[in-house]
């Protein structure tokens, strides 16, 4: 068979194209998994059509930076749907087949990624990443991860879908420095890819475990509280609600231009869940509608009914977006057992049009080996079955991938100087005694071949505009010379209206001819203009392509100033602000120049919370009375502002209407399409204060935990495990501390047995009363010390400072001293010794009572050691008590 | 009249400071500092947590252990342990700060 036809499109066409198509070749790999089982050679059904595609690829094409958000569902059903985890599989092959398409060419545009995953909420799986070969595997590790999240709860589309929305929202900000919109390297192209086993679901949450990790309500379903199957059947509702009501979830993914590829997981999806799943996508689905927006522009629903059908379908898409386009039907062929034989052949015809040839085959199992025959003649490129290969052969790079054991690619991309031209052959051969079988072949051809506009003429309303283009190559270079025959058409846009025209444009020359009736009624600042070649090559090859659009600026009649630019773009807005850009006006001919003003703004999609825009201008009216009046050889520059409501992630875009007057005719009004991306950014008072509060709770409350486990485990040793005595003892001025017995004689201190008693009965653990005082315990301000007792005299001690009322003790009694001071018998001493009690000087002696406490058991080993500590520090105690006592005498 | 007055040290039957604790809160640090890699608004919250409320709390329970324990005779001082308590409440906080600004700029987002 011979490659008859094919699509042509620039080289930056076909690049940026490819990197899309890098998408769809993931996809593709995801397929078998989803269903291997439904595997059927036979299946070819219809591939994926349609704008969407074609929207991706133009605005690829148009030099924008593809941003991707793989987003992946990882709800628990997948351990049933999705058991060997082929979703993670499907991901890493497309990030294999971008991270090669991106780098395959020299004018490649640039590719960010995102993984993301999602069941009760989007998840970022992690940070936006520029794609190339270094980063490809820190984004395979990525979403290698995926493979352990498959017990999410739900399978919340609403929340995916936004949360995949603002991503991207986002990340065009960064990436375009709020310009997006701009062209060249300031545009971005948003993109999804949604894998996802099935139907949105919202479960209800049993547990409070459950309710932990994955909330008890959603905001979409306010007052909606998840605990049970009917209230989150509730929710789901509400759910599907805010998804798909006018201006819901799904409106704002397609107002936001993103285009949206669906996939499900699962071939087993029921024939609804489908619907709406295509719906969410498209706008459409069987019996389901999804948005008031159409979704054809910007959703591709890649269904998982027949595997090879999809995987197929994946391929189609790819190939489109890539610049390619099939060479015909498919083709079925009878695996060749052996040997090479003609029925398993395919035969491929390549000329000096042709910039690459892509064939895509199912096979009847994974057994089929590849035999390539180049025209060049010698020993044909064996690939072995299950095998892949990349290598040049043939004066080509010749490029052989398996993403699945029952299909197979092949790429032959000529290298410069080769001789690659001529028929190539492709032979599926299993081995002998094999199964056999058919292989059903899908052949695409890509060319550098398009037709361009050789002029960019002004287009007034009402007038006939002359469109002239001329076919050329890549690189601009002249293509006559290998075109047989060609037919143009260009199809020219309003965008304003959306009204389109198609105008064929016949042979003159080496160039192609035709004239747009611009209508009267055209108020739109541009029209745009897409070129569709239809052309043979000298060799006979049929070729198609279709050029990225070129906008055609719209001029008011003569006597009235001129508006530029032809589409607004404004700045971005992170967080509250406006968005701004100018508008320029010209003066008129004529002697008066005419005047202009600027009229209300058509908002045709911005986010929810973004609404009302409020739009602004200085340097003109908003009225014809206000209306000013360009100076002649000044340009006037209007600057147009642009305020959102509220914080929003998301894209604005919509029409500005612009007067313009002159001295003799009626008011003429020029719409000019605007657009600018809102992200929510941050709340930096929010930010600020969260951040502060935090600080402060993590300091804060772990000190009141320890304060409250402080408080809670505080207690004495078990006074039932104590013993204590109570001793007379007196300070003399020297410091030694002697003990007084009962019948009054005065001995070296010491502490014997039979001075203790046990407490048991004192009391308990937090208070007890023994000897006149009361024991309780206390915690300690300082959350890192130890807690201590507090021993109080029994019914107080009012004239004594509150330092000599409240002793501290350590809570484990046993080894513990008080002393307590007897000022009634420290008095009667001064007295018996000097005649006075002294007002100022220390008293000969200091009397009191000792109390110890010992454990139950030997006191002796206990007492030794006390009765060195008391002689130490009790001297020294006993004047300071007295210190207070004189102290509170006197004042 | 009667007052009471001060207190003796108890006897108890310990060999040093709990350096377990301490040991724990440093760990948990150390563990924080790893989520700081992780980058995820789950590993932040338990990269906050493990710097700011474990070292603490582990440091806490450290002084209140050694405290009791150094009222025993056969508590054993270890120099240079007690220097590690402000590393760790230092390192602590600085890794939770962080943390706690990724957090806060998720959640003012």
């Amino acid at each position: 068979m011979k490659a008859r036809t094919a699509r042509t499109r620039t080289a930056r066409s076909r690049t940026a194209a490819a990197l899309v198509g890098g998408l769809v070749v993931l996809a593709t790999a995801l397929v078998p998994w989803a269903a291997a089982s439904a595997a059927d050679s036979s299946g070819q059904g219809d591939a994926p059509e349609g704008k969407a595609l074609e929207t991706l690829s133009t605005c690829v094409a148009d030099g924008g930076r593809l941003l991707v958000v793989l987003l992946v569902d990882e709800s628990g059903s997948l351990q049933q749907t999705d058991p060997d985890d082929v979703r993670v599989s499907a991901a890493k092959t497309a990030l294999t087949g971008l991270s090669d398409l991106a780098t395959s060419t020299t004018n490649a545009p640039e590719v960010d990624v995102l993984v993301s995953a999602f069941s009760y909420d989007f998840q970022r799986v992690g940070e936006w990443t520029p794609l190339d070969v270094e980063t490809l595997p820190e984004l395979t590790d990525s979403v290698g991860t995926l493979a352990a999240r498959d017990n999410g709860m739900d399978t919340d589309i609403t929340h995916a879908l936004d949360g995949a929305r603002e991503a991207l929202s986002e990340r065009a900000v960064e990436v375009t420095g709020g310009q997006n919109g701009t062209g060249g390297n300031d545009k971005v192209c948003k993109a999804i890819l949604l894998f996802t086993d099935g139907r949105y679901d919202i479960g209800y949450r049993g547990t409070p475990e459950l309710v932990d990790q994955f909330g008890d309500s959603k905001d979409y379903a306010p007052g909606i509280v998840l605990d049970s199957r009917a209230s989150a059947a509730k929710a789901r509702a509400a759910g599907v609600k805010e998804l798909c009501r006018p201006g819901g979830v799904a409106d704002q993914v397609r107002a936001d231009g993103i285009s949206l590829l669906t996939v499900p997981l699962t071939a087993q999806l029921r024939l609804r869940d489908e619907a709406f799943l295509s719906a969410v996508t498209t706008g459409k689905g069987l019996r389901a509608t999804c948005g008031e927006r159409d979704g054809t522009d910007t959703g591709v629903y890649v269904p998982a009914g027949d595997v090879v059908a999809l995987v197929r379908a994946f391929d189609s898409v790819a190939t489109q977006i890539a610049g390619g386009t099939p060479t015909g039907g498919p083709t079925t062929l009878t695996v060749c057992q052996g040997d090479p034989c003609e029925q398993g052949t395919i035969e491929v015809a390549v000329d000096e049009s042709l910039r690459a040839v892509h064939l895509f085959a199912s096979l009847p199992d994974g057994k089929v080996a590849l035999s390539l025959d180049a025209p060049s003649g010698g020993d044909p490129l064996e690939v072995p079955a299950g095998k892949g290969t990349t290598t040049t052969y043939g004066g080509a790079t010749v490029v052989v991938r398996r993403p699945d054991a029952k299909a197979l690619t092949i790429d032959i991309t000529p290298k410069a100087g080769g001789d690659a031209t001529g028929t190539w052959k492709a032979t599926f051969v299993t081995p002998e005694g094999g199964k056999g079988g058919k292989a059903i072949v899908q052949a695409f051809g890509f060319t550098d071949l398009e037709a361009v506009l050789t002029d960019t003429p002004p287009v007034r309303a009402g007038q006939p505009v002359p469109l002239r283009a001329k076919i050329v190559r890549a690189q601009g270079s002249d293509a006559s010379s290998i075109i047989d025959s060609a037919t143009v058409t260009a199809t020219v846009t309003d965008p304003v209206s959306g009204r389109r025209v198609e105008v064929p444009l016949r042979p003159d020359g080496k160039e192609y001819v035709g004239t747009y009736a611009a209508p009267a009624s055209l108020t739109s600042s541009l029209v745009e203009v897409v070129l569709r070649l239809r052309a043979t090559t000298t060799d006979g090859v049929a070729l198609t392509s279709t050029s990225p659009a070129e906008s055609l600026a719209t001029r008011r009649p003569p006597g009235y100033p001129q508006i530029g630019p032809a589409r607004l773009a404004l700045t971005a807005v992170t967080g509250e602000g406006e968005a701004t850009a100018d508008l320029v006006a010209i003066a008129g001919d004529g002697p008066a120049g005419g005047c202009v003003w600027v009229g209300p703004a058509d908002v045709r999609a911005a986010p929810a919370d973004a609404a009302p825009v409020v739009v602004g201008v200085i340097g003109t009216g908003r009225t014809k009375a206000a209306c000013v009046r360009p100076a002649k050889g000044t340009p006037l520059t209007v600057e147009v502002t642009m305020t959102p409501a509220d914080r929003a992630s998301g894209t604005v875009s919509g029409t500005l209407r612009v007067w313009s007057a002159s001295a003799a005719g009626a008011p003429v009004a020029t719409d000019v399409p605007f657009e600018f991306e809102m992200t929510r950014g941050v709340d930096t008072a929010k930010q600020i204060t969260l951040a502060v509060g935090l600080l402060v709770a993590g300091i804060a409350l772990p000190m009141l935990l320890l304060l409250a486990m402080n408080a809670v485990s505080i207690r004495f040793q078990a006074v039932d495990k104590v013993r204590g005595a109570v001793v007379p003892v007196v300070v003399r001025r020297n410091g030694e501390v002697v003990r007084v017995g009962e019948d009054g004689r005065r001995d070296q201190l010491s502490l014997f047995g039979s001075d203790f008693e046990s407490l048991s009965g004192a009391g308990h653990r937090r208070r007890f009363t023994w000897a006149g005082l009361v024991f309780s315990v206390r915690t300690s301000l300082n959350p890192f010390a130890a807690g201590y007792a507090v021993a109080t005299p029994e019914g107080g001690a009012a004239d004594v400072a509150k330092e000599g009322r409240r002793v501290e003790l350590d809570l484990g009694l046993a080894g513990s001293w008080v002393f307590l001071y007897d000022q009634d018998q420290t008095n009667a001493a001064s007295m018996r010794i000097l005649g006075e009690v002294p007002a100022h000087d220390p008293p000969p002696e200091i009397h009191g009572r000792l109390v110890a406490f010992v454990a139950e058991g030997p006191v002796a080993p206990q007492t030794a050691r006390m009765i060195d500590d008391v002689a130490t520090r009790l001297p020294s105690t006993a004047n300071r008590l007295d210190g207070l006592a004189r102290d509170a005498r006197r004042g | 009249m009667t007052a009471p007055a001060v207190q003796a040290p108890a006897a108890s039957g310990t060999t040093g400071p709990p350096v377990l604790y301490l040991v724990l809160g440093g760990v948990s640090v150390l563990t924080s500092i790893g989520l700081l890699m992780v980058g995820t608004m789950t590993a932040n919250v338990v990269g906050y947590l493990l710097a700011s409320v474990l070292p603490i709390l582990s440091v806490g329970l450290f002084r209140k252990v050694d405290l009791r324990r150094r009222l025993g005779l056969d508590y054993r001082p270890r120099p240079g342990v007690d220097r590690f308590v402000p590393i760790v409440l230092v390192a602590g906080v600085l890794t939770a700060i962080l943390h706690i600004w990724p957090i806060a700029t998720e959640l003012a987002s």
